[in-house]
This record gives C-alpha cells, structure tokens and sequence, in this order.
C-alpha cells in the first residue's frame, strides 16, 4: 500500500518535471523560464561554493530561532490566556492585530525599528506567534470537561491533569500548529529577506538573481528554500513526538 | 455517621429534576438508587459529589475522600489499563494493579491501551480504578454497563469482596443486582425518594 503511494508518487513527479522540460523548451527563452537540468547544473554548481552554505546557515538559524521562540510564548500565552480569562481578554487586540496585519507592514515597521539582519527572527516569530497560540488555547478548550471533573475526583495534582488530561488533548492541535507555522515562517522569513536585503542571507541570494536576471540562480534558491525548510519540518516534528513520548512515559 | 440528604432542589430552566428531596445514606452500606430514566439518579449523584451544586437544600456528613465509576467510562484513553488505575492511586504496587485486573478478567489487557479496549472492557478498568483509590465513600453511577450475564456475577463478587465496610451509592436498573449486592434501596420518582 505504502509503496505503491510512493510509486505513484516518483511517477507524478517525474511527469511535472518532464512537463517542465518542455515547456522551457517550446518557450525557448531561458530568461523566462530555465530548464529543470540547468537548474540542477546550477545547484550542483552552488553546493561547491563556501557561501551557499553560509546562506544557508544565515537564513536557517534567524528564521528557526524566531519560530522557536514563537513556540516557547505560544505554549505560555495560551496557558495563561486558559488559566486567567483576563489574560486571553488582554492578549486579543495583539493577537488579532498581528493576525489581520500583512506581512509587507511589518517589515518595513521592523526595518525602521531593527536592523536588517535581525529582520527574519522579528518577522518569523510574528508569523508563527498568533498559530501557535490560537491552536494551543483551542486545545486547551476543547479538553473534556467530564475528565476533568474525573481528575477532581480522583484529586490529581496538577502535574497528573498535565500529563494525561491536557497534553493527550493538545497534541494534535499543536503538532498540526506548528506544521502550519513553520511553512509560513519560511515563506514570510524569507519575503522579508529579499526587501530588507541582509548581508549574506537566501534572501540577498534570490534579489541578486533577479538584479541578473539570472533565473537559473533563482529556481536554485528557491529548490534549496524548499528542501531545507522541509528537512527541518520532519526533523522538528520528530523532535516534538519524542517530546510526548518522553511525558507520556513520566 | 449516616449522611444525610435535606430538601435538595435542582431544576435545569423550566425543568425541575430534584423537588425537595430527603434521604439517608447508611455508613458503611450499600445503598442503591433506582428510578425509570431521565428521573435525576445522575443529576442526585452528581451533587453528591460535589461536581454540581444544587439550589437549595443540603447534604450532610459527606466524607471528603470520595471515587467513583461515573455514568460514562472517563479513562484517560491513550494510556494503558494499568496506568489509568495506577493514576488514582499513586501508593499501589504494582502486583496489586495487576492481580486486580485479573479478578475482572483483564489480565490480558493490562497494558492493553484503553482506547483498543471493548466497552464492557473499559467498563470494568473505571471499576478497578473506583475501587482501588483511597476513598471514604465510593460512587457507582451503572457500573455494570454493558457487561454480559456471568461477567456480572464475576464483577459482582469482586465488587462485594472490596467494599466491606465502605459507604457505597450505586445507580442501578435492576432489582436483582441490588438484591446480589443486599443493598438498602432508594426509589427516585418525580423529584423524591418515593419508598
Ligand atoms: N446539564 C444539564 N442541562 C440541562 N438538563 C440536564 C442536565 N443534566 C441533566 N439534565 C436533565 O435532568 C434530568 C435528569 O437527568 P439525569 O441524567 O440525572 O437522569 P438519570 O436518572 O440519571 O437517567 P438515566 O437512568 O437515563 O441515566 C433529565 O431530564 C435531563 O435532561
Ligand atoms: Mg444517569
């Protein structure tokens, strides 16, 4: 079953890049739009160059830190905004305004107020902070009341309600929270990257290959944007359910 | 001391379920509570534990370490049988948990995870749970549900072998199961104990 979903997958992909193929070659413009080889040429050419990776490194480490960061005042935001219902009242015109607020907005607003190269924590974080928390709350909400009622009875401590009332709950909210977060944190981060232009980031990377025209350089960037931002979801994800294993054997 | 029910009321909006109701609960008994559905025996139970409050009225000398099956299984799903009884009561060794679970017939299930167990299953973990956690008056809202005809008469011995000495209020629909168990009876209808 799983192999034949895998099959049919390669056989997918393999017909998208196939269809790429010719559509580059009946447009015959490589300006417009560059084959899938030469963007392999190109990427297996970027991979041999020490700033690549430092691109890399740049963008990777400002873009998870915001997130991360994100994900710590999430988780303590939405607990308080469950404990104390003032605290949810207090934190809704942030939340809201954040929400509602395009990203253009905020990073202009944060290239004024920082400088550029603490640009794609400010904007990931801002991203990822309003997802994580919205999720986390509605799972604290949603947690059944009756078990709770149960946990009284039984005078579970609060650690007890923890492990095996709200975290079993919370999980799949927040598991899914951070996966809707995470994508976009990449996105934004590295929207915000190509206006702020910091030194030596993915972003400088893709606006000199528009300066150059030089699409080959941008379908390399962007193939590289892509794989890295997947690699760390799985890796992240991962992370988070041997986070639950490790409480769910406590 | 016998705890004592005075004039409990409870309506939900125009529907008044408890009309001034009185009763006795003896110490140390079994007392079970009878009545057709939709009558109030849950809603009776539930103030008792203190999980809703009522209207008006009082109940007095209620212990204050209680346990309970509920009306509804209220295990912690994703763990196991053993843990969900392990949780009520920390100091149980673990030999306990199990020789327990086999008395109702799980030795199979004991680190079965609850959400794979069947309903009769789950059923007897809330049992296990209830009676295994320190407690001064234990609350038993149909705790045979679902259970087949000698599973019941297994559950019932198991049920009378660790309530001695225990106050004990149990919901039930059938008058055999509260003649097995030799309980005081209370009949609820219309808001009273009518017997
Ligand atoms: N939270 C609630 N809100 C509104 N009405 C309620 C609520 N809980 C119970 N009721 C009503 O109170 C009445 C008594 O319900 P209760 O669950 O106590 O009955 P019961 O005697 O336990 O019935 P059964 O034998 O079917 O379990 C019912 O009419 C029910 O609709
Ligand atoms: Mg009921």
């Amino acid at each position: 079953m799983k192999n034949k979903s895998k099959i049919e997958k390669t056989i997918a992909v393999a017909a998208a890049l196939l269809l790429w193929q010719l559509a580059s070659v009946i447009i015959g413009e490589e300006v417009l739009l560059v084959s899938p080889f030469k963007v392999l040429v190109r990427l297996s050419e970027l991979i041999f160059e020490k700033e690549f990776y430092s691109a890399v490194a740049f963008s990777f480490i400002r873009i998870t830190f915001g997130f991360v960061l994100a994900v710590a005042v999430g988780i303590i935001f939405a607990t308080a905004a469950y404990r104390w219902h003032w605290a949810e009242t207090m934190l809704w015109p942030y939340m809201s305004v954040i929400k509602a607020t395009p990203v253009a907005s905020f990073i202009i607003l944060c290239l004024i107020w920082l400088n550029s190269s603490s640009l794609p924590v400010f904007i990931s974080f801002l991203m990822a902070l309003p997802i994580i928390y919205t999720n986390m709350l509605a799972g604290f909400k949603s947690t059944d009341t009756k078990l709770l009622q149960m946990a009284d009875i039984f005078r579970f401590s609060f650690k007890k309600k923890l492990v095996y009332i709200y975290l079993p709950n919370i999980k799949p909210y927040f598991i899914s929270a951070c996966s809707v977060a995470l994508g976009l944190t990449w996105k934004a981060g590295i929207a915000a990257e190509i206006i702020g232009i910091p030194d030596g980031s993915m972003g400088e990377m893709l606006y000199n290959a528009k300066l150059y025209l030089a699409t080959a350089d941008l379908f390399s960037w962007t193939v590289t944007i892509v794989c890295v931002s997947i690699l760390f979801d799985k890796l992240f994800m991962k992370l988070i359910n041997t986070m639950f294993k490790r409480l769910e054997d406590l | 001391m016998d705890i004592i029910i005075k004039d409990l009321c409870k309506s939900y909006g125009e529907n008044t379920v408890l009309d001034s109701l009185n009763a006795v609960i003896g110490k140390g008994k079994i007392t079970c509570l009878m009545g057709p559905s939709g009558e109030g025996k849950t809603t009776l139970m539930n103030i008792l534990m203190g999980i809703e409050k009522a209207d008006s009225g009082a109940v007095e000398n209620m212990p204050q370490n209680k346990s309970a099956v509920f009306q509804e299984d209220r295990l912690c799903e994703s763990f196991s049988a053993f843990t969900n009884v392990k949780i009520a009561n920390d100091s149980l060794a673990d030999d306990t948990i199990i020789s327990h679970l086999e008395q109702v017939g799980l030795g199979d299930a004991v680190y079965q995870q609850v959400s794979t167990l069947s309903g009769g299953q789950k059923r007897r973990v809330a049992l296990v749970r209830a009676l295994l956690a320190e407690k001064d008056i234990l609350f038993l809202d149909e705790p045979f549900k679902g259970l087949d005809e000698d599973t019941k008469k297994i559950v019932t011995g198991y049920l009378l072998n660790n309530t001695a000495d225990t106050t004990v209020v149990m919901v039930t629909h059938d008058i055999d199961e509260a003649s097995a168990l030799g309980a005081d009876v209370l009949y609820l209808k219309d808001g009273k104990i009518t017997l």
